[in-house]
């Protein structure tokens, strides 16, 4: 048992990528071949010792459900702590439940018993990172701050996708206000969707939040009331980070995987990448396999051409097929002969024999889970 | 407290140090040896149980246990984490007035009958770490039944020149076993004993006690326990095994199994989801193969990077070849570092071994000068050829090779 815990709010998703979290919520969404969102935070989590971990949830969660499972993958089927999903209370069931701060008060009984963590970590499940939280909480801890937020610096270069937080900062990393991004160069700080804090003002916090409503948010309408009073402060990552919430960042952070040094930074920087594991045989590359600049998943085949590409798990590639620059989700079938660009291809796609289907890099052709495509 | 007595329990005989393995089993326990890029030997006879409905399973360790008591652990990988049953590792253990290691299988057995009194069980499966097949075991003990059997021995049909590197069964033209040989000159059967064996327990027990007594016994199924029950008329029948098997006992056919993977035309399917081979999976992203990669006919698995050419190859988890590197024709275990330009060729490259820029590991039949003289390069563990070293065909190498040093006069 450790000092720490943490909520992951999977209830919350901003998403504009309807055709992928239609079907899942944004941490069930996969990246990377054979991850889900969720397990860059998850791995972060208890890599920094991090064993009691909240998951809120609001909708559409089955995906999530079924890929957590009981957390083993992640150390987190424990005895004393472990992982626990937090759907709607159902005595005060909100039909919305969208919000970080309608999860919190939806998780008043899980906080108030876990009451022998001192820390706790709020975290939102859509970005990609490979953070040091043990490393965090210390200089949470030194700098002597209530909150703290993990940031990227607005003038940085190494931060992709979109970061919905904006916090304006002083020199000293204090900060004078929290609001939505709206690309305004005075908050000079994005919010990667993690802060901590102590527990217990947490739900001091919360408990102001009930004497009011006129309070919705929680970061950019309660915290925000405080940036005199408390002492506020964003800590810069300096790692690779990206934050997925459309369509462009999920395409862009997938290409990036790519380069050496960022998969280098994304997987190994403090620690392991955990995700549920499948008894999947080794890819098999046939006789006339050709593979360029790609990463691809076991229990795989491929027989054919395939460039620039994700292929996740058990993807067959059959003979003379032509795939550049795909995404191919797993369990899909790309049949003899069919020519692939830029495409996107869901679980459970077929392309059949011959088919031709081609996007652009600025729009790619999107394949529906379960579907079977010709053209 | 409620206990199920089970209907079958399995003794997997993995104490053995498989020294034909040579620098392979010099650290490790033949069972935990890799094997398909995947897999440890041992994946193959646990997920056997577990597709088999056996869940509970005794691993009997003497040799070098360390890497096996890690690998199985609480037995989740093939789902043999059991609140009833499951997996257990059984050392040789030190009694209140004597201690004795297992001198032979059948003592190993005799040694953990306690074990198997446990779950009351009516058949005892008696299995190896050295085969690498998939068998429902399940149909030997519907005929074990059928038949009414003490013993039923598991046999695969061989060729009668094979038949004289095996033990072999004899048996009636009912399947009634009739006489045993071992490694016969002149075999009267072809039928080869798989090393797998099912008796009924009560019978099994007994026989285990008898031999126990008998100073005289080397504590053997094959020479010892079963000749014995078979002198004492016990009812002993063959089941024959129809399927890929192979054994992995010594470097040639380690390397010939692991390139039957890749051979389409070898009956080994392992992508099979009504029967899958269960392994521990490490936490590693996918496998990156570059612009300048070369890759053909291989079995490669996750965490691998690919910059060079690669072909008629198994690529284990965490391996990295290099720029302008080729791998052709040879086995890697996991976490080998092919470096830029090296050449690796009709090899097994130990876990965690590295090679240096530059340097060529084993060669091909075809440029031996003396094919007499040619074989597979062997690498062991945490090893380091050095740059531009050369390790030519048919040597097996223990230690470090210093850089630009030829391994021969």
């Amino acid at each position: 048992m450790t000092n720490r815990m943490a909520l992951v709010f999977a209830n919350i998703d901003n998403s504009t990528m309807d055709l992928f979290t239609s079907a899942r919520s944004i941490g069930a969404l996969p990246f990377g071949g054979r991850y889900r969102l969720i397990d860059f935070t998850l791995s972060n989590l208890v890599n920094g010792s991090v064993y009691q971990v909240g998951v809120p949830v609001r909708e559409k969660y089955q995906a999530l459900l079924d890929h957590i499972g009981v957390a083993r993958e992640w150390d987190l089927d424990r005895r004393t702590d472990g992982l626990t999903f937090l759907p709607p209370f159902v005595k005060d069931y909100d039909s919305a439940y969208d919000t970080k701060l309608k999860a919190l008060r939806g998780s008043m009984m899980y906080l108030h018993k876990s009451a022998a963590y001192e820390y706790i970590f709020l975290c939102e499940p859509d970005v990609i990172c490979n953070i040091d939280m043990d490393d965090l909480l210390a200089q949470h801890i030194d700098s002597g701050a209530d909150i703290t937020y993990l940031t990227v610096n607005r003038a940085a270069a190494n931060y992709h996708g979109t970061f919905a937080l904006a916090l304006a900062a002083d020199e000293s990393g204090r900060v004078t206000s929290i609001a939505d991004d709206e690309g305004d160069p005075a908050y000079n700080h994005l919010g990667m969707g993690i802060s901590v804090m102590k527990r217990s003002l947490l739900l001091d916090l919360l408990a102001v939040a009930e004497q009011s409503n006129s309070i919705r948010f929680f970061d950019t309408g309660l915290i925000n009331r405080y940036t005199t009073s408390l002492d506020i402060r964003v800590i810069d990552y300096t790692g690779y980070v990206s934050k997925i919430r459309n369509l462009y960042d999920y395409f862009k952070a997938s290409m990036d995987m790519f380069n050496p040094e960022i998969r280098k930074d994304v997987f190994f920087r403090s620690g392991h990448v955990y995700t549920k594991t499948h008894a999947d045989v080794p890819v098999l590359y046939g006789l006339n396999s050709d593979i360029k600049e790609s990463l691809i998943a076991d229990g795989s085949s491929v027989e054919g051409s395939v460039k620039h590409s994700i292929i996740f798990r058990r993807v067959k590639i059959g003979r003379d097929t032509k795939l550049e620059s795909c995404i191919i989700m797993q369990d899909s079938v790309i049949e003899e002969g069919a020519e692939l660009r830029y495409c996107i291809a869901d679980k459970n796609v077929r392309v059949t024999a011959g088919a031709k289907i081609i996007g652009t890099p600025e729009k790619p052709r999107l394949l529906t889970k379960g579907q079977t495509y010709s053209h | 407290m409620i206990r199920h007595n089970k209907e079958c329990v399995a003794m997997l005989l993995a104490g053995g140090q498989g020294s034909r393995l040579e620098v392979l089993t010099k650290s490790v326990a033949k069972p935990a040896v890799h094997f398909g890029g995947k897999y440890r030997i041992i994946d193959f006879p646990l997920s056997n149980c577990v597709n088999s409905g056996i869940d509970t399973v005794g691993v009997l360790t003497q040799y070098r246990p360390l890497e096996l008591i890690k690998y199985v652990g609480s037995g989740r990988p093939w789902s043999l984490d059991r609140n009833d049953g499951g997996v257990h590792i059984l050392p040789p253990y030190a009694k209140a007035n004597s201690s004795q290691w297992y001198s032979g299988t059948a003592n190993a057995i005799c040694q953990n009958i306690e074990f198997i009194d446990e779950f009351d069980p009516e058949y005892v499966l008696i299995l190896s770490g050295d085969h690498i097949y998939k068998m429902d075991y399940s149909k030997i003990i519907a005929q074990h039944k059928k038949t009414q059997a003490d013993v039923t021995v598991s046999v695969i049909n061989v060729s009668l020149e094979e038949a004289s590197r095996f033990g072999i069964v004899i048996p009636d033209e009912t399947g009634r076993i009739v006489d045993f040989e071992e490694k016969p000159k002149k075999p009267k059967s072809t039928c080869a004993s798989m090393g797998i064996y099912l008796f009924s327990w009560k019978v099994l027990r007994d026989a285990l006690l008898e031999d126990d007594a008998n100073p005289d016994s080397g504590n053997d199924f094959g020479h010892d326990l079963l000749p014995m029950l078979l002198r004492q008329g016990k009812k002993m029948y063959t089941y024959e095994f129809e399927g890929y098997w192979k054994d992995v006992g010594t470097l040639d056919s380690l390397w010939d199994a692991n390139m039957d993977l890749i051979n389409p035309k070898v009956p080994m399917q392992l992508d099979d989801s009504n029967f899958r081979i269960f392994m521990k999976t490490p936490a590693l992203p996918p496998q990156y193969i570059a612009e300048e990669a070369v890759l053909t006919n291989s079995f490669v698995c996750e965490g691998c990077e690919v910059y060079g050419q690669v072909d008629f190859s198994v690529l284990s988890a965490g391996c990295r070849i290099g720029k302008g590197a080729v791998v052709r024709d040879s086995v890697l275990m996991p976490d080998v570092t092919v470096e830029d330009g090296a050449v690796v060729q009709y090899a097994i490259v130990g876990a965690g071994t590295t090679i240096k820029k530059g340097a060529v590991v084993g060669s091909r039949p075809e440029d031996a000068e003396d094919i007499s003289k040619w074989g597979l390069a062997v690498l062991g563990y945490d090893l380091t050829v050095g740059e531009g070293a050369f390790v030519p065909a048919k040597s097996v190498i223990a230690e470090d090779i210093p850089e630009g040093v030829k391994t021969y006069d």
